[in-house]
């Protein structure tokens, strides 16, 4: 585990002590090497899982979501490039920090065994994101979001602090590994009952469930770049990781406190479709998308069958990439244009059109277009809930047209028809920026040929 | 028997060819559609070799190679199933594509995006034929959403135009409400049988297959432009003539139809499937012929026509003949291709006009295109030994010896004569009479292009239909005696209706124009259906999401209770409890008297 933790605290000096124009390059290659130093994990050759130390582990379910992190670095680093532009040396090298800081804990946090450890870096992490979307983000609106980010994330996650130290001095032990052998079932009553939700609420706030969402929006559309695609890719996994390693904890209490939040899922994912549907706001329609398809995976988690938790993790992986990507177009829109409204970057496929192929197949694999991963996910999950229920079909089936519906009049609206006359004189894209597109494609479209690398634990 | 498969999968390869060669010099150069026409016609030629195999010894292929995944007890893998359905369409599609690419360098030739254009009509092609060789239902939901998204691109060509767009997404949004219930017959399939695979899903042996049975119909709703959610095919003539004439009549709209014919064996014997079948069928032929009676844009009528002929095919599925449904499938692709291509030549000559009303006396000008025109709407309309016969005849004639519900039967037949009023309104509009244009185009259809590939059309629409059914081995017994007025039937209500169509339109030509009657607005109206369906739901629907979802919920209520409420009290509570109530006067003058009296005890003190 260690020839990816120090790397990654390594690049920190190499940002502060690299030329002031080689900062981006270097910082982007060593983390870009990084990342594919954790690709072998991918290769679970033993069923269980691969023991580092006594602190560190990965299996099936961490892998994949931890080469997910490691692959996001270079990628947030080159999207963040122009927004950093006219910043000055030392904050673009304090930014790159915060960066590299936040994926050492992400790191850290996907690979410890202890849940304890877990919980700590899972609040660790809120720091270094803080500070990006309070002090990078672009409006006033920002310091609300931070406020709003830090305190829905911090009252859910505070009673689970508790929780698990009551565990740990009930069970003896708080290590990942031993802990499924311990437990104990988790007989219905009033406390059981508060214990559950303890230990799910901090998860369900990650997620975010809806009703407890509304920091995720403000949060996504105030970040800058690199804090909207680490946060939709990999922060909002930390819920589900944390709830599939957690709900070993709770069984069978699971089946019986479940239904409120598969409702509240099952609902809330329609109710986010049909607001992206209204959106004007093209960061705010794809968080939302996001909060609409964490639904899916909250769902599949609680109905707890394997075909559930391997769509679950699926859906992980493939939204963290396609949300990223759709965050990095928005992004390039928004350096254009220097607004997020989509109606002022109409018909830019006729001046960008090598971004409009970019567009088309970001929310072709947003609408999950068969055979891409974020299909699997989604038909596995479909799977899953119509063998729990049939009547969740009529649910899954809404959300599935909507999720089309709105992918599509995001890409009619930004790309299609007659553009304005004010973006008549943007810039082209760059390189870098059709390279970021491709490193987030590629993997997406590599993964369909493999899906069970992804797919968790195959049982 | 090597040759069979290999034959087979030359002909998918090679279609694979040019999306390859998109990625060298070759994609910028001229020449790229011809490229594309030619790969599909040897493709055409080679997949000539495996059919006349199969006709030969009628044999059932499966190739199953490269195993993507296994889940539990499930495995997947790419599985192509080559049997009389996939065997007999393939060099059908390939041959209508043939045609309708070389048509469209005709037709496409000024768009400068040309090659492009080219690129997505093959990756529709080869979308299609993953459809149709499927073996699992995983694949085949490759090529089922894959179709739909090429329907997207292809309908949306013209971007600029919001037309284009809005017809465009209408086509996701009524395949989208289809996938759903692909997908409810998936999970149906998977929990209940744990496989996907074709042969494994026909093995079972379940009593009740009513909900994947539904859902499939569902899928086949949606694909197929059924009544209810058939909108979408007529606004997709938005799209160019070229996509009209490939996705909309002969391959993607089939679909559906070819779906219902692979899970046929699961339909079989299930009574009340097959009766909700037939109904639907029924109102889809019956009503959308209703509509093609009094549209006035020529492509328009053509798409009714092609959704009446759709509804007459699920009519099959419904009276349980699923190979006469598929025969009418190959069939109809070869007509209803060339009149999409003959509609285009008109357009194309006329600079872009599609109102027949402003056509007329066409005949002289454009004599090929004609000549093409008519055998097609004979064909269409089923007259004998012209291709469309073949197969209509002989839904007709079962359909009415058969025991089933009398009234869809009665509705399809009364469609049946629908046919071939709009067939003759559209003749009598564009061909016949005075030329209604104006004088200043020039119109030449003298195109090897365009001759060539309507040439070959014409020539399939009067012999495919024989050569086909003459070929293929009879699957079903078919109904060897009846009464002559039942065997004179399908023959007596075309020529019915030719009459009547052309008497009307003789008789009301020079009449002075009335104030339409409410049947007629009806009927031009698409039965008011896309006014109250594509006003209301649409609204009240994006009304929900702005006002209870967005507006209510998250921007108010969700504020309210959680962070708003809190951070509220918190301040009251604050302020409660606190001793500091910010009266500085008061504070200040305790703070002098204090420092006063201080003072004064102070000095006093000594």
């Amino acid at each position: 585990m260690l020839k990816i933790i120090v790397p990654t605290m390594m690049l920190i000096p190499l940002t502060w002590l690299s030329k002031p124009s080689m900062i981006w390059i270097n910082t982007t290659a060593y983390s870009m090497l990084i990342s594919l130093i954790g690709l072998t994990y991918l290769n679970q050759f033993t069923d269980n899982n691969l023991n580092f130390s006594l602190l560190f582990f990965t299996d099936s379910l961490s892998a994949p979501l931890l080469v997910l992190t490691t692959w996001l670095l270079p990628l947030m680093l080159m999207a963040s490039q122009h927004h950093l532009s006219k910043e000055t040396l030392t904050r673009k090298k304090l930014y790159i920090t915060m960066l590299v800081t936040l994926q050492l804990l992400l790191i850290m946090t996907f690979t410890a065994t202890e849940l304890i450890m877990f919980y700590i870096l899972f609040e660790a992490t809120l720091m270094p994101t803080l500070i990006i979307i309070t002090r990078w983000g672009n409006q006033t609106e920002r310091l609300n979001a931070g406020l709003y980010f830090l305190f829905y994330t911090l009252v859910g996650s505070l009673p689970l602090l508790i929780a698990l130290l009551w565990l740990q001095s009930n069970l003896g032990t708080l290590n990942l590994l031993v802990i499924q052998y311990w437990t104990q079932p988790l007989l219905s009553s009033w406390s059981n009952t508060l214990l559950w939700l303890a230990c799910m609420m901090a998860f369900m706030v990650k997620m975010p469930l809806y009703g407890l969402h509304l920091w995720l929006p403000k949060a996504h559309v105030e970040a800058p770049i690199a804090g909207s695609m680490v946060l939709a890719a990999v922060l909002l996994k930390l819920g589900g990781y944390g709830m599939m390693r957690i709900t070993i904890l709770l069984n069978p209490l699971t089946d019986f406190m479940a239904y409120p939040f598969m409702m509240l899922s099952l609902w809330g994912m329609i109710m986010t479709s049909s607001i992206c549907l209204r959106q004007t706001d093209l960061k705010s329609l794809i968080a939302y998308s996001s909060v609409s398809h964490m639904a899916l995976v909250i769902v599949a988690v609680l109905i707890q069958s394997p075909w559930s938790y391997m769509g679950a993790t699926a859906l992980m992986i493939a939204h963290g990439l396609t949300s990223s990507m759709l965050f990095c177009l928005a992004n390039s829109n928004y350096e254009r244009i220097h607004s997020r409204t989509m109606i002022l970057a109409r018909g830019l496929q006729t001046l960008l059109p090598l971004m409009a192929a970019w567009w088309l197949l970001a929310s072709l694999t947003n609408l999950a277009l068969p055979p891409t991963i974020n299909l699997v996910g989604e038909l596995f999950v479909v799977m899953a809930s119509f063998s729990w229920s049939n009547i969740t079909i009529i649910l899954m089936g809404i959300n599935i047209t909507i999720t089309a519906l709105y992918s599509l009049y995001m890409l009619i609206t930004t790309q299609r028809g007659k553009y304005t006359h004010h973006v008549k004189n943007i810039k082209p894209s760059f390189t870098r920026e059709n390279s970021l597109m491709t490193l987030h494609l590629l993997p997406l479209l590599l993964l369909s040929l493999n899906p069970k690398v992804i797919l968790g634990p195959i049982y | 028997m090597n040759l069979f498969t290999s034959s087979i999968l030359v002909t998918l390869f090679m279609l694979t060819l040019p999306i390859m060669m998109a990625n060298t010099s070759m994609y910028i150069n001229k020449l790229y559609p011809r490229y594309v026409k030619t790969t599909i016609s040897y493709a055409f030629m080679i997949s000539l070799i495996p059919t006349m195999m199969f006709l030969h010894l009628g044999q059932d292929t499966m190739i199953s190679n490269w195993h993507w995944i296994t889940i539990q007890t499930m495995k997947l893998s790419l599985s192509f199933k080559f049997d009389y359905f996939s065997m007999i369409f393939v060099p059908v599609a390939l041959f209508v594509t043939w045609s309708i690419m070389e048509f469209s360098i005709w037709y496409m030739h000024s768009d400068p995006y040309i090659n492009r254009f080219f690129k997505y009509l093959l990756l529709f092609l080869i979308t299609m034929m993953i459809l149709v060789t499927a073996n699992n239902m995983f694949q085949l939901f490759i090529g089922w959403e894959g179709v739909g998204i090429m329907s997207f691109l292809l309908i949306g060509w013209w971007y600029g135009r919001t037309d284009a767009n809005t017809a465009a997404l209408q086509a996701i949004l009524y395949n989208r409400i289809g996938d759903v219930g692909f997908i409810m017959a998936m999970a149906w399939f998977l929990t209940n049988l744990n496989t996907w695979d074709l042969q494994q899903i026909f093995m079972a042996n379940h009593e009740n297959l009513n909900i994947p049975l539904i859902g499939l119909l569902l899928a086949a709703t949606g694909k197929s432009a059924q009544f209810g959610l058939h909108p979408w095919l007529p606004s997709a003539m938005e799209g160019p003539t070229p996509v009209s004439a490939l996705l909309h009549s002969s391959t993607m709209v089939v679909a559906g139809v070819f779906l219902l014919i692979r899970f046929h064996p699961l339909m079989e014997h299930n009574k009340t499937l097959q009766t909700i079948t037939l109904c639907l069928g029924a109102i889809t032929t019956l009503f959308t012929a209703i509509c093609a009676l009094t549209q006035n844009d020529i492509k328009k009528i053509v798409a009714f026509s092609t959704s009446s002929q759709l509804g007459l095919m699920i009519v099959t599925i419904g009276i349980n003949q699923p190979y006469l449904a598929f025969l009418h499938i190959c069939t109809h692709a070869f007509f209803k291709a060339m009149l999409f291509m003959c509609s285009g030549s008109i357009i194309h000559s006329l600079n872009d006009e599609q109102d027949i009303r402003k056509m007329g006396g066409l005949f002289k000008a454009l004599p090929f295109t004609t000549t093409s025109l008519i055998v097609g709407s004979l064909a269409l309309t089923g007259m004998p030994f012209l291709t469309g016969f073949y197969s209509k005849d002989l839904i007709i004639e079962t359909a009415n010896t058969s025991y089933t519900n009398a009234w869809a039967l009665l509705m399809t037949l009364v469609a049946t004569s629908m046919t071939a009023a709009y067939s003759t309104r559209i003749m009598f509009f564009t061909l016949l009479g005075q030329p209604r244009f104006s004088p200043i185009i020039t119109i030449n259809e003298n195109d090897p292009h365009l001759i060539n590939s309507i040439k070959r059309l014409l020539f399939g629409s009067i012999f495919a239909g024989f050569l086909i059914s003459y070929n293929i081995t009879p699957t079903t017994t078919p109904q060897m005696t009846m009464p002559h007025y039942l065997k004179m039937m399908a023959l007596i209500v075309t020529i019915l209706g030719f009459i009547l169509a052309l008497e009307l339109n003789l008789m009301m030509q020079n009449l002075k124009f009335k104030y339409p009657s409410g049947l007629f607005k009806f009927s031009n109206m698409l039965g008011y259906f896309p006014t109250i369906i594509h006003r209301l739901m649409p609204k009240t629907n994006l009304l929900m999401g702005q006002k209870s979802a967005s507006t209510l919920l998250d921007m108010t209520w969700m504020e309210k209770i959680l962070p708003k409420s809190i951070s509220h009290f918190q301040m009251k509570s604050s302020i409660a409890v606190s001793n500091q109530k910010g009266l500085i006067k008061l504070y200040f003058m305790s703070f002098m008297l204090t420092l006063t009296l201080s003072l004064l005890t102070l000095s006093f003190h000594g």
